[in-house]
C-alpha cells in the first residue's frame, strides 16, 4: 500500500527545508520530494502554501527597529576595549542577566534604589555574631545541595522521540568510524552499565564516551548480536517521562536504514540503534519473547 | 591570505554592518539591551580578529558566525523542544499566507524566545541568513538530518504561535484549503 506523502516525516522535513523563493526544489538532493510533488496534488498545494507563508515570515524576520546612536556606541566600546561596556540609552531596558541577578538578590517589592538607599551594610555586617555567619554558611550549603539534588532528579523535559532522534543522529555521524575487532570486557562502564536486557545476548565490541546526548554526557556501546547484527547502545543518566522500562520488540524506523528503540531503568536512559531494519533489530529482541506493554 | 588593504577599517565595518548584525542579534537575544550588548561584542571580536576575515565579500557571513557563537556561548544549557507529531507540523500552516507586514513582530519575537537557543539559531539562519539546510549543517557542524528535524519543528512552533492554528482552523493537510486553487 502506498504511503500518503503528506504523512511521510522525511518528505515533510524536506518540504520545510526548501527556502522561499529559491530553486532548492530543483537540486538533486530534493529530487525525491520533487517526484512526490509531481505525483501528489495535495502535497504540491501544501508546498506552494508553505512557500508563501515562509516568504511572509522571512520578511517579518528582518523587520527590527534600530535603536538611535547604536553605531556610535559600538565604536566607542570597540575603541575603549572590552572593559568599557557602553550601555544602551534605551530607558527602562536592562540586560536579562542584570535583571536575573537583581531578582535573585533583592527581596520582592524592594526596588534596587530602595535597597541601595538602605545600605549601611558594612556597619551591619560587623555586628553579625560568629554563629550567624556559621548558620548562614550551613544554610547556603544546604540550599546548594538541594539545588544539585533537584537538578539531578528532575525530568529532562525531553520526549522519548527526542532520545531516539538523538541516538539515530549520533549513529549516523559515527557510521564511518564504526570500530572493528573485539574489546576487553573492561570496556564496560560501571556508572553507565549495559542494559540487563542485552547483557547476556550481545558481544561488546567497544565502549566510548559520548560528550553530548541531549545535553548530558553518556557512554555508547558498539554491540554485535550472536547472529552478527551490529547495533549501538547509548546510555545516559537522565529522566525522560513516557519511556517504557524495557525495549519493545517493535522498533521505530529511523533514517538511512536504521531502527531504534528507547527505554529507561534505574535513572538511566537506554537508546538502542540498529544499523539495519526491523529484522536485524529482532536479532537482538525477538518478537517471540513477548510484547512489551 | 589576508589582504589588509581590502578589509575596511573598523569604523567602516560598523557603519556597513551594524544594522544587519543588530537585527539578527535582536531575533536571537529577544531584547533591545541584550541585542545591543551582543552586537557590541561582535564588533569587539571583529576588531580583535580582523585577520580571520578572508575577503570583504565574506565579512557579513563572518560577523554572523561570530554573532551566533557569542549568542550560544552566553546561553544556559539547552532546553528541549516539545516533540511534535507530523500532524502538528502540517496543521500549523495557515490556509492563506498573510502579507509580511501583517505578521505581528511581537508575537514573532515571543515565539522565537520560546524556542531553545539551538533551534532559534537554526530557524534564524533559515529565515534571516537565507541559508540552505546543508549550509546550516556545515556551519553548525550538525548532521543534516538533525538540522532538517530541528528546522521543521522550530518552523512549525513559530507558525503555531504566529497564526494560532489548530487542525480545525488551519487548513491542515486533511482539509481543503480556504484559498482553493491558489497556486501561483
Amino acid at each position: 500500500m502506498d504511503q500518503d506523502p503528506t504523512r511521510n516525516p522525511r518528505l515533510i522535513e524536506a518540504l520545510e527545508a526548501c527556502r522561499p523563493g529559491s530553486n532548492d526544489i530543483d537540486s538533486p538532493e530534493f529530487s525525491p520530494l520533487a517526484a512526490e510533488l509531481a505525483a501528489s496534488p495535495r502535497l504540491d498545494e501544501l508546498y506552494e502554501r508553505l512557500q508563501r507563508v515562509d516568504a511572509a515570515v522571512a520578511g517579518a524576520f528582518a523587520d527590527v527597529p534600530m535603536p538611535e546612536g547604536l553605531a556610535e556606541r559600538i565604536l566607542a566600546r570597540v575603541l575603549a576595549g572590552d572593559k568599557a561596556k557602553v550601555p544602551a540609552t534605551v530607558e527602562g531596558e536592562k540586560s536579562a542577566i542584570a535583571r536575573a541577578v537583581e531578582q535573585a538578590v533583592l527581596p520582592a517589592n524592594v526596588s534596587q534604589a530602595e535597597a541601595i538607599s538602605n545600605r549601611p551594610a558594612a556597619a551591619r555586617a560587623a555586628k553579625v555574631p560568629l554563629w550567624g555567619w556559621v548558620s548562614a554558611a550551613v544554610l547556603l550549603i544546604a540550599v546548594g545541595v538541594g539545588v544539585v539534588a533537584y537538578v539531578n532528579s528532575r525530568p529532562s523535559g525531553y520526549a522519548p522521540h527526542d532520545a531516539i532522534d538523538q541516538g539515530i543522529a549520533l549513529l549516523l555521524e559515527e557510521r564511518t568510524h564504526r570500530p572493528t575487532g573485539p574489546a576487553a570486557t573492561a570496556d564496560l562502564r560501571e556508572d553507565y552499565p549495559l542494559s540487563s536486557e542485552l547483557a547476556d545476548r550481545v558481544r561488546v565490541l567497544r565502549s566510548r564516551e559520548v560528550a553530548d546526548f541531549l545535553g548530558e554526557p553518556g557512554v555508547a556501546y558498539d554491540l554485535l548480536s550472536r547472529t552478527g547484527a551490529a547495533a549501538t547502545l547509548y546510555v545516559v543518566r537522565m529522566r525522560i517521562p513516557g519511556l517504557p522500562s524495557s525495549p519493545s520488540p517493535f522498533p521505530q524506523p529511523g533514517t538511512q536504514g536504521t531502527t531504534a528503540a528507547a527505554w529507561a531503568t534505574d535513572g538511566l536512559v537506554y537508546v538502542f540503534v540498529v544499523d539495519g531494519d526491523e529484522r536485524e533489530y529482532q536479532q537482538f529482541f525477538p518478537q517471540s519473547e513477548g510484547e512489551v506493554a | 591570505m589576508v589582504d589588509d588593504e581590502a578589509i575596511p577599517p573598523i569604523a567602516q565595518l560598523i557603519a556597513d554592518h551594524h544594522q544587519a548584525v543588530y537585527r539578527y542579534a535582536y531575533r536571537l537575544a529577544g531584547s533591545v539591551a541584550d541585542a545591543e550588548d551582543l552586537t557590541q561584542q561582535v564588533f569587539l571580536i571583529a576588531h580583535e580578529k580582523r585577520e580571520q576575515v578572508r575577503s570583504p565579500e565574506t565579512v557579513r557571513t563572518w560577523l554572523f558566525t561570530v554573532l551566533r557563537n557569542a549568542f550560544l556561548k552566553g546561553c544556559q544549557k539547552r532546553r528541549p523542544i516539545p516533540a511534535g507529531s507530523i500532524d502538528f507540523l502540517l496543521d500549523s500552516i495557515p490556509a492563506q499566507a498573510p502579507p509580511a507586514d501583517e505578521i505581528d513582530r511581537e508575537k514573532l519575537q515571543q515565539a522565537l524566545e520560546e524556542l531553545p537557543p539551538q533551534y532559534r539559531v537554526v530557524v534564524s539562519m533559515f529565515y534571516y541568513e537565507d541559508c540552505s539546510y546543508r549550509e546550516i549543517a556545515e556551519k553548525l557542524s550538525l548532521p543534516m538530518g538533525t538540522v532538517m528535524s530541528r528546522l521543521a519543528r522550530a518552523k512549525a512552533l513559530l507558525r503555531s504561535k504566529l497564526f494560532g492554528l489548530s487542525g480545525e482552523q488551519g487548513g491542515g493537510v486533511g482539509q481543503q484549503p480556504r484559498a482553493a486553487n491558489s497556486r501561483g
